[in-house]
C-alpha cells in the first residue's frame, strides 16, 4: 500500500515551471511583434510586381508613413496633415539622419522608406520628398513601400 | 468511512492542466506564425534630384530627359494620363512600350516623374512599376510639386 502511494508521487510531472516558460515566451513574442510593427502603419498599400521584397530590413532605418487623407504618423501616433506638420517632420528627419553614415558631400547613404496608403494625394509625398531634399537633412535615395503582387498586372486592361 | 472522504477530496484538488497547455502552445504558435507574415511588404528604389538650386548641373552636361508627366482623369480607367516628354499615352502599356525603346537606345536612360495635383500615391507607384519592368537604371521625382 505504501509502495502504491510512492509510485504515485514519482508519477506526477511538475509543469509550474514549463507554464512559466511557455507563458514567458508569449509575452515576448507579444511585445516583439508590438515592437517591430510600431514602425509600419496598418496602411493598403499599391500593388506592384516589380518591387523588391523588403526582406530582413536593418534595424535602425528611416520610415515615413502617411494615411490615405495625408496624415503623418510616427510610432502610431497621428501628428496631423502634412502641411501642418512640416517643422515636426524636418525635426524628425534631420535627427534621423545623424545615426546614419553620409556621401562626401553631405548626402545620406541610407534611403527612407515611403509608406502611403494606395490613395493618399501625392502632393503629400512630393512635400515629403521636399523636406528630404533640405540643407541639413540631405536624403536622396528614396524607397517607396508596395505591397508585393505575384501575379503579374495585366497591361493591356487599361 | 473516513479515509474514502479524504482521498475524494484530495482528488478535487488537482487542476486538469492539458486543455490549459494545449491553448497556451496553439497561442504560442500562433504569435510565432504572425510575425513573419506582416513583415513582407515591397519597396521600390528611386531618388530625389541633386540638380535643384544651387547644385543644378549645367545645360550642355545633360542628358537626353525622359520628362513623364501624370494627370489625374477621372474619365479614364487608369484614374490618370500619362506623358512622355509632353506625348500623350493611350496607358500603361504604351507607356511601357515608349520607355523600353528609350531605354534600348540609351541604357542609361533616367526618368524624372512630375505628378500633377489629385494623383494619387498608388497611380505613381504604377508609372514606376512599369519603368523598372522596362528595366530604367533610375527613376527621379521632379523637385516642386505641379499645379494645373
Amino acid at each position: 500500500m505504501a509502495k502504491t502511494k510512492q509510485m504515485d508521487m514519482e508519477l506526477k510531472m511538475n509543469m509550474t515551471p514549463m507554464i512559466d516558460v511557455v507563458f514567458n515566451l508569449i509575452i515576448f513574442f507579444m511585445i516583439v511583434t508590438d515592437l517591430t510593427q510600431q514602425e509600419l502603419e496598418d496602411l493598403v498599400l499599391p500593388k506592384a510586381d516589380q518591387c523588391q521584397k523588403d526582406e530582413n530590413p536593418e534595424d535602425k532605418r528611416m520610415i515615413i508613413n502617411l494615411t490615405r487623407k495625408g496624415h503623418y504618423i510616427v510610432r502610431r501616433k497621428d501628428r496631423g496633415v502634412v502641411d501642418d506638420c512640416i517643422n515636426e517632420i524636418r525635426k524628425h528627419l534631420a535627427t534621423q539622419v545623424q545615426l546614419f553614415e553620409h556621401e562626401d558631400d553631405g548626402a545620406s547613404k541610407q534611403p527612407i522608406l515611403i509608406r502611403a496608403d494606395n490613395e493618399t494625394e501625392f502632393k503629400y509625398v512630393q512635400k515629403v520628398m521636399q523636406i528630404c531634399g533640405e540643407e541639413g537633412i540631405k536624403i536622396y535615395k528614396i524607397e517607396l513601400a508596395c505591397s508585393v503582387d505575384e501575379e503579374k498586372t495585366d497591361l493591356t486592361s487599361d | 468511512m473516513g479515509k474514502v472522504t479524504e482521498d475524494a477530496a484530495r482528488e478535487e484538488v488537482e487542476m486538469q492542466m492539458t486543455p490549459m497547455i494545449d491553448v497556451t502552445f496553439l497561442l504560442l504558435i500562433f504569435f510565432m506564425c504572425s510575425i513573419k507574415f506582416k513583415l513582407l511588404d515591397g519597396k521600390m528604389a528611386a531618388y530625389l534630384p541633386r540638380d535643384v538650386g544651387v547644385n543644378a548641373t549645367p545645360a550642355e552636361e545633360m542628358m537626353e530627359k525622359i520628362e513623364v508627366a501624370m494627370k489625374l482623369n477621372e474619365s479614364v480607367k487608369l484614374g490618370f494620363t500619362i506623358e512622355i516628354n509632353t506625348k500623350k499615352m493611350r496607358g500603361l502599356k504604351h507607356f511601357y512600350n515608349d520607355i523600353r525603346g528609350f531605354r534600348e537606345r540609351d541604357p542609361e536612360a533616367k526618368v524624372t516623374i512630375y505628378a500633377h495635383k489629385g494623383v494619387q500615391y498608388g497611380h505613381v507607384v504604377a508609372v514606376v512599376n512599369e519603368c523598372l519592368r522596362a528595366k530604367i537604371q533610375e527613376v527621379t521625382f521632379g523637385g516642386v510639386a505641379l499645379d494645373d
